[in-house]
Order: C-alpha cells, then structure tokens, then sequence
C-alpha cells in the first residue's frame, strides 16, 4: 500500500504536464508506484487531456499574415484610442439586417441577426432633458437629423458607418451626456476623451456631425462627404477637432 | 534596455508568439476580425512600452484578455442599444476537412459551441494551454496561483467535453 494519501488530480495533471515541482514530483511518482489506483486515474486523466486536445486542435489554426512593419507604423501614429478594436465592431454592425458585403463570417452572422427596426416609425423623439452620465443613445432619425458636439476634443475619435438599420446609435468608449431633440442630437462633450462609434441608417436622408458648430462629415442622400476617405471596411474615422 | 536590444526582443516574440496569440484570442473570441485586431493591438501597445515586461508572454495575453473584455462590452451595450441582435451568433470560420466534409463541420461547430458555454475562465485555461503556455504563464496571465492551475484544467476540460458530447453525441 501507499505510505501517504493519494494525491489530488490537480497534482497527477501537473505530473502529467510535466508542470510539478520537483520535489512534489518524486513524492508523488513515489506514491503512483505503489498505488494501483492512481496509476489508473494517472491514465484517465491522460486521455481525458488528448482528447480535449484532439478536439481543439479541429479548431482553424490559419493565421492571417500578421506583419510587424504594420504593428510599427502604427506604434509610432498618433495615438487612436479604440480605433483597431472599433473597426472589427463597426464592421459587424455595419452589416445588420442583410448587406451582402463583408467577410464570410459576417454573412453568417447576418443570417441570424434580426434586426428590431420600426420603419412605421419615423417621426424624431421627443424633446428629452438631458440626462447624465449615459453610455450609449440610439434613435430613428428625422429628414434631417444633426450630431452636435459641444466642443472640440484633445483626443478621441469619431468612427461613422453606415448600415442597413432603421436606428442611428451613438455609442462612445466613455458615458457623456446627451440632449435628444426632435433635429437630432447634441452631445455634450466638453472634457471628454471618448471616441464615438456612429452607426447611420444608410437610407437616412440628410445627417451631419458638427463639432463646434464646424460641419464635419454630412451624409446627404447617398453623398457623403467626410474629412477622409472611407476606410476599406467602408467606415470614416476622424478626430473630434 | 537599449533600443537595439527592445527593437532585437520585440521583432523575436513577434516571429514567436504572434500566431500562437491569435490562435488563443480566435479559440476565445470566435471572431477573425476582432482576432487579429486585439492581436495587432497587444504588439502596438508592447512597442508604445519601449521595455520588455517581465513575463513578455503572459503580458501579452494579460493585454489579449483585456481588450477581449472591452470588446465584449461594447457588444453587449450596442446589442442593448439597437435591442436588435440573437444572442445565438455563430462566430468561427471553421475549415472543413476533406474526407466527410459535412461531418468535419459539425463537428468543429459544436468543438466551438462547446467553447461557448463554458465561462470565460474555463475557456482561457484550456486555450492557453493547449497554444503550449506554462502553467506560470498561465497563472500570471489569468492572476491565479500557479498550483492551482492543474486543478482548473482537470475541471475546465471536464466541463468542455461533456458540453462537446451534449452537442455532438458519442455515437458518431
Ligand atoms: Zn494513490
């Protein structure tokens, strides 16, 4: 028999993962030599391991070509907070309810995805008093629809897609507050350093994005005019200048 | 550290670890794209450091996870703005094998559905240690002990199995 208990299945995992201490590692091969039992749960854990590994390895292991020269322009560009993180976003909701654009998987997701939208609904909200520290707003915009900000940030950004939903969102990285009325949407912004994901509803008829007054991008009919170009994913970023 | 020696050490765990930390945040995330954003940011945000942490590979997966998290949230809160989205997405690009096309792809969905129901943790453990972390590596980067991680595999990958066969069924 075994001079002490057996031990946990932690520890025969560790064993097994060569990942135990030595001198845990000798007492408790010590202990298997003598124990049946553990041998025998030494083995099952074993090929409970591989097959968990079998199955993950089923998992696609194609990467795509990461290429550092790209990661070091990037490093030494202006600073765009949540820019990369936002794009793989935008580009998801971009395609809500159906555009056939966009990489395999969006399509898939797409199939699933069904959107809430309200088209008999197109009258702007109602006047609301401006409330605090809200995260997010989305809304059906009118003819015309302006998102104001107060004022111009030191940093942060302003990522525009446009997409095939009955709602306009405004989704910022940090809560700011928000006046809703029936032009539109003034954000009020000063101090902030948030960035800003707006989503437009492609079919929307008249929308601009004012910094301090200064028109920024303007999304009239199917003209859009933006202080860049779209980016390959079909969205427009910009500081909030 | 000199900055030949930074520029030397970055370009090296790049080569190393850059395919190996998408294959992680993919196996996490389930999402290509967002995949190799967080990956392209975690070696951004290295390089803006100009210093090699302690544990490079741990930290690196230390920055993976949190990015996944705000990348996570912002899903989440944009879903509860547009209330508009399944929370069933069926995210993975799965190659499909050549001998039983069909059944390869079953297979690898419900190898990614099972993934899905764990918790995060779970799903963590078993995706770091099957892209060959140590279980240091491991415990710095998911901040538990490191003797504590044996324990949690056995039980994460309990758990990943017996969703898999919920879903896909032993008799196949
Ligand atoms: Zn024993």
């Amino acid at each position: 028999m075994s001079s002490s208990a057996h031990p946990a299945d932690g520890d025969l995992r560790a064993l097994l993962d060569g990942e135990l201490p030595p001198a845990q590692r000798v007492e408790v091969e010590q202990h298997a030599r003598t124990c049946a039992a553990c041998r025998a749960r030494v083995a099952a854990l074993e090929s409970a391991a591989q097959e968990t590994a079998a199955l993950l390895a089923l998992l696609p292991t194609a990467a795509p070509d990461l290429r550092i020269e790209t990661i070091v322009s990037r490093a030494r560009a202006p600073r765009l907070r949540w820019g990369v993180i936002a794009a793989a976003l935008a580009l998801v909701v971009a395609s809500v309810a159906g555009a056939t654009v966009g990489r395999p998987y969006v399509r898939a997701l797409v199939v699933r995805i069904r959107a809430v939208v309200h088209p008999e609904s197109s009258a702007p909200p109602a006047p609301s008093p401006a409330r605090g520290g809200q995260v997010g707003v989305a809304f059906i915009p009118g003819p015309q629809a302006d998102i104001s900000f107060d004022a111009p940030q030191s940093s942060g950004a302003v990522y525009v897609s446009l997409a095939d939903t009955a709602k306009l969102v405004i989704d910022p990285s940090a809560a700011v507050t928000y006046r809703v009325h029936p032009g539109g949407v003034v954000v009020h912004n000063v101090g902030s350093s948030a960035s800003y994901d707006i989503v437009v509803p492609r079919n929307a008829l008249h929308v601009r994005i004012l910094v301090a007054g200064r028109v920024l991008f303007e999304k009239a009919g199917s003209r859009v005019t933006a202080p860049a170009p779209a980016e390959p994913t079909g969205r427009y970023a910009f500081d909030v200048r | 550290m000199s900055p030949e020696s930074f520029d030397d050490a970055f370009h090296a765990l790049f080569v190393e670890r850059s395919a190996s930390l998408y294959r992680y945040v993919h196996g996490v995330s389930g999402d290509p794209a967002l995949s190799e954003d967080i990956v392209q940011e975690c070696f951004v945000k290295l390089h803006r450091r100009r210093a090699m942490p302690d544990d490079p590979r741990a930290w690196l997966v230390t920055v993976a996870n949190n990015l996944l998290r705000d990348a996570q949230r912002r899903v989440v809160r944009r879903r509860r703005l547009t209330s508009a989205w399944s929370t069933d997405l069926p995210l993975g690009g799965a190659a499909p094998q050549p001998d039983d096309p069909a059944l390869a792809a079953e297979r690898i969905e419900s190898v990614r559905r099972a993934l899905d129901k764990l918790s995060l943790r779970d799903r963590q453990l078993l995706l770091l240690r099957h892209q060959g972390y140590r279980y240091q590596e491991i415990a710095t980067a998911l901040e538990l002990t490191r003797s504590s991680v044996g324990t949690m595999l056995v039980r994460a990958g309990e758990a990943f199995r017996k969703a898999y066969h919920e879903l896909f069924g032993t008799s196949r």
